[in-house]
């Protein structure tokens, strides 16, 4: 049997960083560079396509920004500066800034850009991994134990959370007949129904951190506590650091050369 | 799905994004500080119960139920997280909760991250547990009147990330304050009736079911009245000040501000004005733009299509 | 996906050097410093919140025995199996394991010689992988990186989950997580091994490699269950708790054929 030798797990650094400059880099990109924006997305579809991701579906995913658009949308009608058109629709004045439209559009692609760009980092490192890679660059202990305990135990709560919530629809029952105000109670009923069972997760959740205390005590730990090992560094650490720089300033440059709408 | 006030990167200026990390760094710091150096009985039991709270925190943000037509009420968590586990402790919590949603849901940016924990678990969590724990100083230190104080900071937490949230968004010029403000606020402030309802009837269930686990980790702290009058003064003064801001959301007014400071989301313009009217060369006229911008379009769907083979032959590998 | 499952015995004390104590316990992988007996004389314990959950108990458990405890919920058989480690201290009473007694000068190496292993495998995985998990105990026993290495390598490989050692606790079966389970308590070489409840939500096969790797160990075993044909088929001696005290001790056999004495105290 072959087991990985000491350091096991991967130093994911050098993916945090990478993505990390390369949000930043989309973040300063002045708004209106479409075409900056293109090619650095062009980039991060190409790293998927290496990682077996195909474009549609790292696009896809990148649509989960888009509901966040509702808090541009003003600024397209209500600013004053180039405007595009102007007239009325009914009883209203309307107008659209050309500037408003410019600042909304390149702040979607951005947050489009940047999710996907998130999305690859989880493709290239695991979540425990990460936060191992975040301990490493000084992230305190607290958090990163912290962190990493949630992460391991999101699915398992939620899945009780789920369980509870099935067991409240499955009593949720809306008889004929009954008059609209009388299905689901009054609020205070609804509030009530609701903080027992929140109230019931937290006692489940209390318990399971006393009894993993204990079980880490029967394994020994006393004071501070540190879960996970440490990978073995990545000996290309500054190598691939001074890649992602060169990366980054490629897209300024493009930010700051390609022409803008 | 939660207050949506999750902000992604790319709607928020660098200059904000950098202040609020700075600003969240320091505090994050000091809980840092205020949770290491413990009194509690097992050192080793801090961190376990703050992530396994956290854990509870996701699955408990799962919970919903409707407020009026349309609307839901979700829970933020960031008192109850406060209440449960004191204040600083509970901030750690609700910040590495808002950092796991990032990192793992992509809900909300990595850069907007400084901001997002600002809002929702510095505002939200540490600012609202020292209302609630105000309140209960000067109210009087019962079970009942706590947790009455909890659910009015809940309320008041949920509208002031709410509120943080747009005007960090109309420092970057990504939004219209007059407009987000009256908004944003006004549909918070029924959400948070949400958030206050759940999370008092969550402390009172666990009051009356498991009084003990409450006394051992959420422990009012008695005051002098003189301290009493002065928290009451200093959260009365608090809220003035955010409700006249409220009031007097004067677009232009921040706006003039936010230029003059050089906020506003024009990117790094200046320096890298090099090439102001750059245009290919041998190209001009409409028709050849047009020319360029259609071998542009077949050379990016040719790449796509690369690449999407290139996937396809490593997810198989 | 059904994995391999590899008998392996661990022979405490085969041709390696007698350790004393467990600073020395690093070169010697297989051979734990106790005899791995349990002495427990006139035991009453109380919770904080004034329940009396043990009321006298006295035990005699001989190195390499194997041991079923059965009894009703609520007898008192976690609380029991909690001052085996220390987790709990007397109210009244001694405990001593592996000639130590339990005290809070000896706990570093009560928690070494005494391996508990939770019902709920859940509880004992905390972290990213299973390696972490199972080099988690030798970590904090302050061992050198190759030792950690070797300990987790033999754990992993006497519970035959080898191949798993990278995956995270969250992927794997109820079955696997048992093993690993108990991976992260072989880990640190102790002589006594107590276990709660192994079998509760295991299917008819995983039951089966259960006992199979039961028998494969030759630590003293102190296994509390409901499962009384596991009891039959693993344990020559069982102890019968109910309210708190100790109200039958002998030979699996007769216990179980005793039926009265089974419904009584709410076994059958």
């Amino acid at each position: 049997m072959i087991v990985e030798p000491r350091g096991v797990g991967r130093d994911a650094r050098a993916a945090v960083i990478a993505t990390l400059a390369f949000v930043i880099a989309v973040a300063l990109l002045p708004p209106g560079s479409y075409l900056a924006l293109l090619l650095a997305w062009m980039l991060l579809a190409f790293a998927g396509a290496l990682l077996g991701i195909s474009p549609t579906r790292l696009a896809r995913r990148g649509l989960v920004a888009l509901p966040f658009i509702v808090a541009a949308i003003p600024i397209v009608f209500l600013r004053n500066d180039e405007l595009l058109w102007a007239g009325s629709v009914g009883p209203l004045n309307l107008q659209v800034s050309g500037a408003g439209l410019r600042i909304a559009l390149t702040a979607l692609l951005k947050a489009w850009i940047s999710v996907q760009a998130s999305v690859l980092l989880l493709a290239l490192a695991s979540a425990p991994s990460i936060v191992t890679a975040l301990r490493r660059m000084r992230l305190p202990d607290v958090i990163a134990t912290s962190a990493g305990l949630t992460i391991r135990y999101l699915e398992l709560l939620r899945d009780e959370a789920r369980r509870m919530l099935r067991a409240r629809t499955a009593r949720s029952a809306s008889p004929l007949g009954v008059g609209r105000e009388q299905i689901g109670g009054t609020i205070a009923w609804r509030a009530r129904t609701t903080g027992s069972l929140v109230g019931s997760l937290f006692l489940r959740a209390y318990s399971r951190a006393q009894r993993i205390e204990e079980a880490a005590a029967s394994r020994g730990a006393t004071g501070s506590l540190s879960i996970g090992t440490m990978p073995t560094a990545d000996s290309r650490l500054t190598l691939k650091v001074v890649g992602v720089l060169l990366l980054v300033l490629i897209i300024t440059l493009c930010g700051a050369l390609l022409p803008r709408l | 799905m939660y207050p949506q006030l999750h902000i992604p990167d790319g709607f928020l200026s660098p200059q904000i994004s950098l202040l609020l990390w700075v600003a969240t760094a320091l505090l994050i710091g000091i809980a840092v500080r205020k949770t290491s150096r413990t009194d509690v009985q097992l050192i080793t039991s801090q961190p376990i119960l703050m992530g396994v709270l956290g854990a509870f925190i996701f699955a408990a943000q799962m919970f919903n139920f409707p407020v009026a037509t349309g609307t839901s009420g979700h829970l933020l968590g960031g008192v109850l997280a406060g209440y449960l586990l004191g204040p600083w402790a509970g901030t750690i919590v609700m910040a590495t909760v808002v950092g796991i949603q990032a990192l793992l849901f992509q809900d909300g940016g990595l850069l907007a991250l400084g901001a997002n924990i600002f809002n929702m678990g510095i505002i939200g969590t540490l600012g609202g547990s020292f209302v609630a724990r105000g309140i209960g100083t000067a109210l009087g230190s019962s079970r009942s009147v706590t947790i009455f104080g909890a659910g009015a900071a809940a309320w008041l937490a949920v509208v002031a990330a709410a509120g943080f949230t747009t005007l960090q968004l109309g420092l970057s010029g990504t939004t219209n304050v007059a407009v987000g403000l009256p908004a944003m606020l006004g549909v918070h402030a029924l959400i948070g009736i949400g958030e206050a309802l759940i999370t008092v009837a969550a402390l009172t269930f666990i009051a009356q079911t498991a009084p003990d686990i409450l006394s051992g980790i959420a422990s009012p702290p008695k005051a002098s009245p003189v301290r009493r009058m002065a928290i009451g003064l200093v959260i009365a003064g608090g809220v003035a000040m955010f409700a006249s801001l409220f009031a007097s959301a004067d677009p232009d007014g921040l706006e003039a501000v936010a230029e003059q400071l050089g906020f506003l989301n024009k990117g790094v313009d200046a320096p890298f004005e090099l090439f102001p009217d750059y245009t290919i060369p041998g190209l001009d006229g409409t028709a050849s733009t047009a020319a360029a911008g259609v071998v542009g379009m077949i050379v990016v769907i040719g790449l796509l299509l690369v690449f999407a083979r290139i996937a396809r032959s490593r997810s198989n590998s | 996906m059904k994995e391999q499952h590899e008998h392996l015995h661990t022979h405490p004390g085969a041709a390696v050097p007698h350790s004393h104590g467990h600073d020395h316990a690093h070169d010697a992988p297989l051979a734990p410093a106790g005899d791995g007996t349990i002495a427990i004389s006139h035991l009453h314990f109380r919770y904080p919140d004034g329940t009396e959950a043990l009321r006298g108990m006295d035990l005699a458990v001989a190195g390499g025995e194997k041991v079923a405890l059965l009894g009703p919920n609520g007898a008192g058989k976690s609380t029991l199996m909690l001052h085996l480690n220390g987790i709990h201290r007397p109210t009244h009473g001694t405990v001593h394991v592996a000639g130590l007694q339990v005290s809070n000068e000896t706990i570093g190496r009560v928690r070494a010689e005494v391996g508990l292993v939770f019902q709920d495998p859940d509880d004992q995985l905390f972290s990213p992988t299973v390696w972490d998990d199972v080099a988690f105990g030798p970590t904090h026993m302050g061992l050198t990186p190759g030792a950690i290495h070797d300990r987790v390598e033999i754990a992993l490989a006497a519970v035959g989950a080898l191949d798993l050692a990278q995956r995270a606790p969250i992927r794997l079966s109820i079955g696997q997580r048992k093993r690993v389970a108990l991976a992260t308590v072989l880990a640190m070489n102790p002589s006594i091994l107590v276990f709660d409840e192994p079998s509760a939500g295991l299917d008819p096969r995983g039951r089966r490699e259960l006992i199979e790797l039961l028998q494969s160990l030759t630590q003293t075993l102190i296994v509390s269950t409901h499962d009384l044909e596991l009891a039959r088929a693993t344990f020559p001696r069982s102890i019968v708790v109910d309210r708190g005290v100790i109200v039958a001790d002998g030979s699996t056999s007769e216990i179980l054929a005793n039926r009265e004495l089974l419904i009584a105290h709410g076994l059958a």
